[in-house]
């Protein structure tokens, strides 16, 4: 026994000499980069993986400019960047989604972007699509450049549009033709749905989209007034509401990822999403695949732009010289706007965007238009916290038939304003 | 009708089904991992067609990420955190169930507060005492935050309270100093609940994800967990197939552990009344 003992213990002191070697040698790694005299600046971002891009810019610049590079997942961006902000650790720049930015530019802590853009040679009002550069000043300064747009569009299956005796290349373009060809398409003892209304997902894509269409906005970023239960968000759930319960086109308590899997499968002919499926649908239907603007459901053309930017965070780190190596960064990234497209990233530079190898892309016309026609989350500090919170738990509530629209987002309103009376002024 | 009336085929086909619905969600995981993304959730158990690309993905040389590192660290870290935990907790265990010294009430009462505040509490600041040391990155902060807890010393400080104090007195009065004693009469007879804080602690540490996430920034330091969600989970789609082959490839150890350890860890289950 004693002998095991000793072995035991033996086995930890040499697990432990392994390891504070190795530790050495990792910990050591990031000093050597020093030793060039290149300019080196830290970017973090949850969006699409930029290595490649990134790679290539650190080779083309070798021994001018370096990014230390950190592709964070997107669910737990806040954990890692909030602690390294409390560590004063915190990267020169960072791209998330839009919001969080308006939590850091509220508490001070981000650099206006537009001195950056200049020495990059951008001009935001000409180099940008206006839907998204406008609404995206917190305080009246702009603290955040867009990444990438990720509008909301239409897909539906041609097969099934083609099946029901549609011309599958004339998809709805407003509700009327939305619920006939729907109706047409939906045989609910076979299992075809003409379309499919989750309680749950996509609707951060959908449900802002048919506000926008209906003249409504979520909120007033400047007062921070919730403005879900007006006339515009009844209507555009109500709708919602009545593809399952009225109209009978869609099943009624669609689980999660239903409208997705029934539409891999060829059961779902019609998907009001965000354009992030489209290389998927597009491998599971081939030439069957359709995709179109979203139908004007209310009274103009609007849906909901996701999308990706960056900032830069307020440190001793931030010297001119690095706001320099940034802004090359800029540079080099936004003149790459035809590799991103390749990779089925949608680019924001509007030379990119009218450019005709860009219109060439499958899908990428129908994009392009749809980034135009976006409308952008109010930009309001915790504002994904507060929406997902109470918005979709009452959407939810609504679609499952348990509460009506005006209801729910009275309720969802009524709590989200709550909220915002904890925000700092 | 009573257990011992039914039949022994009747008995196999009972717990038959019981297993394949213990094993379906691994069934599932694999069947997954061998579909097309576009089929993920075609409902077909059975893959058709089957394909190895999503494990080529991962596993084959032209892997674009370096899974074998995460899997090497994930067990690096937890084997060594396993250790770590079992001697220092075991040293803190005995010392408060054993060593009559001032103050050791109150510590006993501080160890077990620490079992009721939760990790997310503590993130921030153990990210500012690893950033401190200059630490973050580097194997010392995965491992070191998990080298002692409250609840292995709890387990085992019970365990020490039920051996007889005779034994103890016995090699004291044979020479043997307080080091010994843990040595040659704690360790041995607690190996029962020691290996059941190593294993518990193994996986643990092996599924952590937001600790290893937060604390590494390099590709080279991260962990499985933290790899399978970089690589497979997008921003508004997760790729399922890969998630799944990523997972798969990342609960094989856990498997391999569990089968080794299985009696050692099933009786000091029963020991101690563990749930896990």
């Amino acid at each position: 026994m004693r002998a095991s003992v000793t072995g035991g213990l033996t086995a930890l002191l040499l697990t432990l000499g392994l390891l504070t070697m190795t530790a050495g040698s990792v910990a050591a790694a990031p000093g050597s980069r020093q030793a060039s005299r290149d300019v080196s600046f830290t970017f973090w971002n949850s969006g699409p993986d930029l290595t490649t891009l990134v790679n290539d810019f650190n080779k083309k610049f070798a021994g001018r400019f370096h990014i230390a590079y950190r592709n964070m997942p997107y669910a737990n961006e806040t954990e890692i960047v909030n602690s390294a902000l409390a560590a004063h650790r915190a990267p020169v720049l960072v791209e998330e989604s839009l919001t969080p930015s308006a939590t850091y530019a509220d508490e001070g802590v981000e650099l206006p972007i537009a001195p950056i853009l200049r020495m990059a040679g951008v001009n935001p009002r000409v180099d940008f699509p206006a839907s998204m550069w406008k609404n995206t000043t917190v305080h009246g300064v702009h603290y955040v450049a867009p990444v990438d747009a990720l509008p909301t569009v239409l897909f539906y299956n041609k097969s099934l549009f083609r099946k029901a005796g549609l011309d599958p290349n004339k998809p709805p373009a407003n509700a009327a033709q939305f619920v006939a060809d729907a109706q047409k398409i939906t045989n609910s003892k076979k299992g075809i749905w003409g379309y499919v209304q989750e309680p749950g997902w996509p609707n951060p894509f959908l449900f802002p989209s048919l506000l926008a269409q209906f003249g409504g906005r979520e909120a007033n970023a400047a007062t921070r007034k919730i403005m879900l239960d007006s006339p515009a968000g009844v209507k555009a759930l109500t709708f919602e509401w009545d593809t399952i319960f009225k109209w009978h086109v869609s099943p009624v308590n669609a689980s999660n990822g239903e409208a997705h899997n029934l539409f891999v499968k060829g059961t779902n002919a019609m998907e009001i999403t965000g354009a992030y499926d489209f290389s998927l649908y597009k491998k599971a239907l081939g030439s069957d695949l359709g995709m179109a603007p979203v139908p004007v459901i209310g009274a103009r053309e609007a849906d909901f732009l996701g999308q990706n930017y960056w900032w830069l965070f307020k440190s001793p780190a931030v010297t001119p010289s690095v706001k320099k190596a940034v802004a090359a960064w800029f540079k080099y990234f936004y003149s790459h706007g035809m590799t991103l497209a390749q990779e089925g990233t949608i680019p924001v530079w509007e030379s990119t965007l009218r450019s005709p190898a860009f219109e060439r892309i499958d899908g990428m016309p129908v994009i392009y238009k749809m980034v135009q026609t976006g409308v952008l989350n109010p930009l309001i500090p915790n504002w994904g916290t507060t929406t997902t919170t109470y918005l979709y738990n009452e959407i939810s509530l609504v679609l499952e038939g348990k509460v009506s629209p005006k209801q729910g987002l009275y309720v969802a309103g009524r709590k989200m304003q709550q909220v915002m009376a904890t925000l700092p002024s | 009708m009573k257990w011992d009336k039914i039949g022994r085929w009747q008995r196999a086909l009972l717990l038959a089904i019981g297993a394949f619905l213990m094993y379906f969600p691994i069934l599932w995981m694999l069947s997954t991992a061998l579909k097309p993304q576009a089929l993920a959730f075609n409902g077909a158990l059975v893959p058709a067609p089957a394909s190895l690309n999503n494990f080529r993905a991962i596993l084959g040389p032209t892997s674009y990420e370096p899974t074998f590192r995460w899997l090497g660290n994930s067990l690096l870290v937890s084997v060594t955190a396993s250790c770590l935990i079992v001697a220092v907790d075991s040293l803190a265990a005995y010392a408060l169930a054993r060593l009559r010294f001032r103050g050791r009430r109150f510590l006993f009462g501080v160890v077990l507060a620490s079992l009721t505040v939760p990790f997310v509490a503590v993130l921030i600041p153990l990210y500012l005492e690893m950033s401190g040391f200059n630490m973050l990155n580097t194997y010392y902060a995965l491992i070191l935050p998990y080298a002692a807890n409250g609840f292995g010393v709890f387990l085992l400080y019970q365990f020490y309270l039920g051996i007889p104090l005779e034994v103890e007195e016995a090699a004291i009065m044979d020479g043997a100093n307080r080091l010994r004693v843990w040595a040659h009469i704690f360790v041995p007879l607690g190996v029962a609940p020691m290996v059941t804080l190593g294993m518990v602690t193994f996986m643990n540490v092996y599924n952590d994800f937001l600790w290893p996430l937060v604390a590494t920034s390099s590709v080279q330091m991260r962990t499985m967990t933290v790899g399978i969600a970089l690589m497979a989970i997008g921003q508004y789609a997760t790729n399922y197939p890969l998630l799944m082959a990523l997972t798969f490839c990342s609960v094989l150890p856990i498997l391999v552990a569990f089968i080794f350890a299985q009696r050692r860890l099933v009786e000091g289950i029963a020991f101690s009344g563990l749930t896990m």
